[in-house]
């Protein structure tokens, strides 16, 4: 360069990030009651910067993951507090619960149907659609025709010890009278399955990670 | 068929967004996409492109300078393969709603401190308007002069602060003045010269980013 010329701008774009989720924080604070939401306000800015901090952090060696944590509290143990950084792997970890989180509340969803085939099919989809996107977060990119027969594989595989209690709802949803009975049964049951199926992949996952 | 949505944004006035969107639109015309050329802008300027001679090589054109903008986009896109969104060159509720439709944003932004302190404020917009959620956007280095220090300069500076910049540049030139004359761009008038082979440029990186990004939310 011929000329020495000032920096155009002091400002980067992270500094545009933070202000944004800092402006966001804000606007959500009044609203929030339950206690979890500032627990999920206060990761919001560590998640950021452990994102930007990894091209810097790669030399290092990376923490070895930690054990599968497998009740639920376990997701707000597994994000260190925002003075230490989470590791690369608390991390996805703390992504992959939150996905399966969010795919057990789609099948609470598809559990109301009360249709007994078409809720099944609703579910097997939300679980294909939970399998892809944890693989992805684990640099595993399944393709469609495999994660369908994965999904299959591990509903019907979960299925069986939970089997009697689908078709038994199967026939409360057929029978008219006694609906709400079957259609909380199956939301509460699919909520568990989606979860049960999330937990175990995330294990294989983790295992082959390590 | 329904394709993605690109918007053009910037808050500054006279960046080149207008141009930029028409030129994209043509271009794709050419390409055969069928694009739609949505003209959010009250100035009209896209609109009054169309309505000279050349009439933009006859890109579907839907007027529309209101924040419902985006119902009227969802409502129209279907059967066009790539919808562009020029957008007023100013803060306003018509920006954020061509933002909150868009799956990729076009950032004019030219080679001077007041255009990038402007870039950043769209960002910032972007960012923000939106409630947190950030749809993927790219800066365009606009009006610049080739080889020049100051270009160079703001590349650099723009990469080093961490905003996304497409690889091509729109150079400043007459061809584009000239072109919309007759209600046309370079494309048209001139489609193996240097500023058509710059939109081309532009118009592949996007469509590159916009195939990625259906295949990763596939």
């Amino acid at each position: 360069m011929t000329k020495r010329l000032p920096k155009t701008s002091t400002r980067t774009l992270d500094d545009l990030r933070d202000a944004a989720s800092a402006a966001l924080a804000e606007e959500n604070r009044p609203k929030t009651r339950a206690p979890e939401n500032p627990a999920a306000d206060a990761t919001a800015p560590t998640e950021r910067t452990a994102r930007d901090e990894k091209p810097d952090r790669l030399p290092e060696p990376v923490a070895p993951p930690k054990p599968a944590p497998t009740s639920l509290p376990a997701v707000a143990a597994s994000v260190p507090a925002p003075s230490g950084l989470p590791t690369k792997a608390a991390f996805r970890e703390a992504c992959a619960r939150l996905i399966i989180e969010r795919h057990a509340n789609f099948g609470a969803v598809a559990g109301l149907v009360p249709v007994p085939v078409v809720d099944l099919a609703a579910i097997a989809a939300i679980v294909e659609r939970m399998l892809r996107k944890l693989s992805r977060l684990y640099g595993r990119p399944l393709d469609t025709d495999r994660s369908r027969r994965l999904a299959t594989a591990m509903l019907t595989g979960m299925a069986a010890p939970g089997i009697a209690s689908f078709t038994t709802n199967g026939l409360l949803k057929m029978t008219p009278g006694p609906h709400i009975l079957g259609v909380a049964l199956t939301s509460v049951s699919a909520v568990v399955l989606v979860r049960i199926v999330g937990e175990v992949y995330l294990e294989e996952l983790q295992g082959e990670a390590a | 068929m329904t394709g993605p949505v690109v918007t053009v944004a910037s808050l500054k006035g006279g960046s080149g967004k207008t141009t930029l969107a028409c030129c994209l639109a043509v271009h794709w015309q050419l390409k055969g996409l069928r694009p739609l050329l949505v003209d959010a802008d009250p100035q009209r300027s896209a609109t009054r492109l169309a309505e000279r001679e050349a009439a933009l090589g006859g890109v579907a054109l839907l007027e529309e300078a209101d924040p419902g903008v985006w119902q009227a986009i969802k409502a129209r896109r279907a059967g066009h393969g790539i919808t562009i969104v020029d957008t007023p060159g100013f803060d306003s509720e018509i920006t954020v709603a061509a933002l909150a439709v868009a799956d990729l944003v076009l950032i004019p932004v030219k080679a001077s401190p007041l255009d990038v302190d402007r870039m950043m404020d769209t960002v910032k917009t972007l960012m923000s308007g939106v409630k947190g959620w950030a749809p993927t956007f790219r800066c365009v280095l606009t009006q610049t002069t080739p080889g020049s220090v100051i270009a160079r300069h703001v590349r650099a500076d723009l990469a080093e602060s961490g905003f996304p910049l497409l690889a091509a540049d729109m150079t400043n030139r007459v061809a584009y003045a000239e072109a919309a004359l007759y209600g046309a761009t370079p494309s048209l008038t001139a489609a193996e010269g240097p500023a058509a082979r710059e939109i081309a440029a532009i118009a592949d990186e996007a469509e590159a980013l916009l195939s990625t990004k259906k295949a990763l939310t596939a």
